[in-house]
C-alpha cells in the first residue's frame, strides 16, 4: 500500500485526476466512445514520462523494496487508475442511456463496450509495462505496440454490431444488456489476468535492468 | 555478519562493454566512514548503486547488516522538483518503521531548511542537505553517500560533515561517501580506498593509507603527503606508463 500511496501522491502527473473524469465524454451525443479507453492508456503513458523527469524511478529503487517496489508501484497504480476510469464511467453511462438517444456514429456505452475496453486494457497494460520495464527507459515502442493491440480489439468491438445478426451488440435494452454479458465477464477476467501476468513479467524483466 | 562489520563487499564484479569493475572487496566496520576515492568513472558510483540494489553484480556478494534499512543519497540527483519537502518527507516515512521524526526535525533546523519549500526553489547544497535529512533520520546503519559534497560551498561542506560525524559517534552506524574532493577525506573519512580504472588500488585507516603511498612515492615518513598529491601522482603514473616510448 506505501507503493501505491507514493504513487499517486508523488508520482502521478497532474493531469491523472484529469484524465480520471473523461468517462464523462459518454454524455456527449455523437462521440465515438473507445476515445476514452485511449485516454486510460494516455494517462500511465504520461505518468511514466513524468516519473522520468522526476527521478521517480531511481527514488523508488532505493526504498526498501527496490526494484521491485518499483514494478509493484507502477502496476498498481496503472490497473487502479483504469478501474477507478471505468467505475466512474459507469454512472454517466446509465445517465446517457436513460436520457439521451443512441449514439449514431460509435458503439453505445453499454455492456458490450466495458467488456471490450476491459479486454484492450489489458492487452495494452500487459504490453506497455512489460515493455518498458525491459529497459526501465523506452516508453515509445512499448507504448505504440500497446495502442496498436488495444486498436485492434477496439476495431472488432467497432465492427461486431455491423454484421448480420449481432445488432444486439449495441442495444442498450435490458434484455440485449444480459445477453452482452459474456463480453464484460471475458474482460473481468482477463483484465485481472493480465494484472498478476504484467506484474509477473515485469519484475523478472526488471530485476535484470541496471539503474 | 563478519567480524560484527556493518557492510562487507566481497569480490564485486561487473561488466559492461567498455568498463570493468573488477574483484572489489572491503569491509566497513561500525562507528567508522570510508571514503571512497578516485577519478570520475573509476568505478566508486557502481560500487555504491550495487550496493545499493541498483546494478546487479556480474560476480561477488554484498552483506548489509540491515537489508531494509540502507540510507542511500545520490548527489545533484533531483527527485520530484514540483513537491513540497514536506510532501516527499510523509510519503517516504511510511516506508521506515523506524522513522525518527524528532531526528528529522533536528535536521531540519540544523540545516536551517524550511519543509513547506518546493524541491525546485532550494539551491543545490540545500537539496543536499534536505536529502541527507531523510536518509539520516530512519536510523539506517549503513548511510550511502555518492558525491554528497560535490558542487556545494565549503561553509556547506564542512556543516555536512560535522552531521557525518555525529551520525557515527554512538559506534553503531556507518557511512560509505565517494568523493574527488580530496579535503573532505581530510576531514571527514577514518578510512579510505583508492579506486582505480575499475579495481582496487589501495584500502587503509587514513594514517596507514597516507604512510602506504609515502613509502610508494620514496618519501620519508615526516615528509608532507596531502590526499590530492596522492591521487595527482597516481594518475599521472598511470599516464606516463601509457604513453609508448
Amino acid at each position: 500500500m506505501p507503493f501505491l500511496i507514493k504513487e499517486y501522491a508523488l508520482a502521478a502527473h497532474p493531469t491523472t485526476w484529469f484524465f480520471l473524469w473523461l468517462g464523462a465524454l459518454v454524455l456527449v451525443p455523437t462521440y465515438p466512445y473507445s476515445v476514452i479507453f485511449f485516454f486510460a492508456m494516455l494517462a500511465p503513458t504520461l505518468d511514466l514520462v513524468y516519473a522520468k523527469q522526476t527521478q521517480d524511478i531511481l527514488y523508488t529503487a532505493l526504498l526498501p523494496g527496490g526494484k521491485n517496489g518499483v514494478v509493484w508501484g507502477k502496476v498498481l497504480y496503472t490497473f487502479t487508475f483504469q478501474t477507478g476510469m471505468l467505475l466512474l464511467t459507469i454512472p454517466w453511462a446509465c445517465l446517457r442511456t436513460l436520457y439521451i438517444q443512441n449514439n449514431p456514429i460509435a458503439l453505445n456505452a453499454n455492456v458490450t463496450y466495458f467488456g471490450f475496453g476491459l479486454l484492450a486494457l489489458a492487452l495494452f497494460d500487459f504490453i506497455f509495462l512489460t515493455g518498458f520495464f525491459k529497459t526501465g527507459t523506452k516508453i515509445g515502442w512499448p507504448y505504440f505496440w500497446g495502442t496498436l493491440a488495444a486498436l485492434l480489439v477496439l476495431g472488432v468491438m467497432e465492427t461486431l454490431p455491423h454484421l448480420p445478426g449481432f445488432a444486439w451488440v449495441n442495444s442498450v435494452q435490458p434484455q440485449d444488456l444480459w445477453r452482452q454479458l459474456p463480453f464484460l465477464l471475458v474482460g473481468l477476467v482477463v483484465f485481472v489476468a493480465s494484472f498478476f501476468g504484467t506484474r509477473h513479467r515485469s519484475l523478472k524483466r526488471f530485476e535484470q535492468v541496471d539503474l | 555478519m563478519t567480524n560484527k562489520n556493518l557492510l562487507v563487499v566481497e569480490h564485486l564484479t561487473k561488466n559492461y562493454p567498455k568498463f570493468h569493475l573488477t574483484d572489489i572487496s572491503f569491509a566497513l566496520a561500525p562507528g567508522t566512514i570510508m571514503g571512497l576515492i578516485g577519478v570520475n568513472g573509476a568505478g566508486k558510483s557502481t560500487i555504491l548503486k550495487s550496493i545499493a540494489g541498483l546494478v546487479t553484480p556480474d560476480e561477488g556478494t554484498i552483506v548489509n547488516a540491515a537489508t531494509d534499512n540502507l540510507a542511500v543519497m545520490l548527489g545533484e540527483t533531483v527527485y520530484y522538483p514540483e513537491k513540497r519537502l514536506a510532501t516527499i518527507t510523509a510519503i517516504t516515512r511510511r516506508f521506515y518503521p523506524t522513522w525518527d521524526a524528532a531526528q528529522y526535525r533536528y535536521y531540519l533546523d540544523f540545516f536551517k531548511l524550511d519543509d513547506h519549500q518546493r524541491v525546485k526553489t532550494l539551491s543545490t547544497g540545500m537539496q543536499i542537505k534536505y536529502q541527507l535529512a531523510v536518509a539520516m533520520s530512519h536510523h539506517a546503519p549503513v548511510l550511502i553517500l555518492d558525491e554528497p559534497t560535490s558542487g556545494i560551498d565549503p561553509v556547506s561542506r564542512q556543516a555536512i560533515g560535522q552531521v557525518l560525524q555525529h551520525y557515527v559517534a554512538d559506534g553503531q552506524h556507518s557511512i560509505l561517501f565517494s568523493t574527488h574532493i580530496t579535503t573532505d577525506l581530510a576531514a571527514v573519512a577514518d578510512t579510505i580506498t583508492y579506486i582505480h580504472d575499475g579495481k582496487l588500488l589501495y584500502t587503509a585507516p587514513k594514517a596507514a593509507f597516507s604512510a602506504h603511498f609515502k613509502q610508494q612515492f620514496g618519501l620519508k615518513a615526516t615528509d608532507p603527503l596531502s590526499f590530492d598529491e596522492i591521487m595527482l601522482k597516481i594518475e599521472r603514473q598511470v599516464l606516463v606508463d601509457a604513453i609508448p616510448d
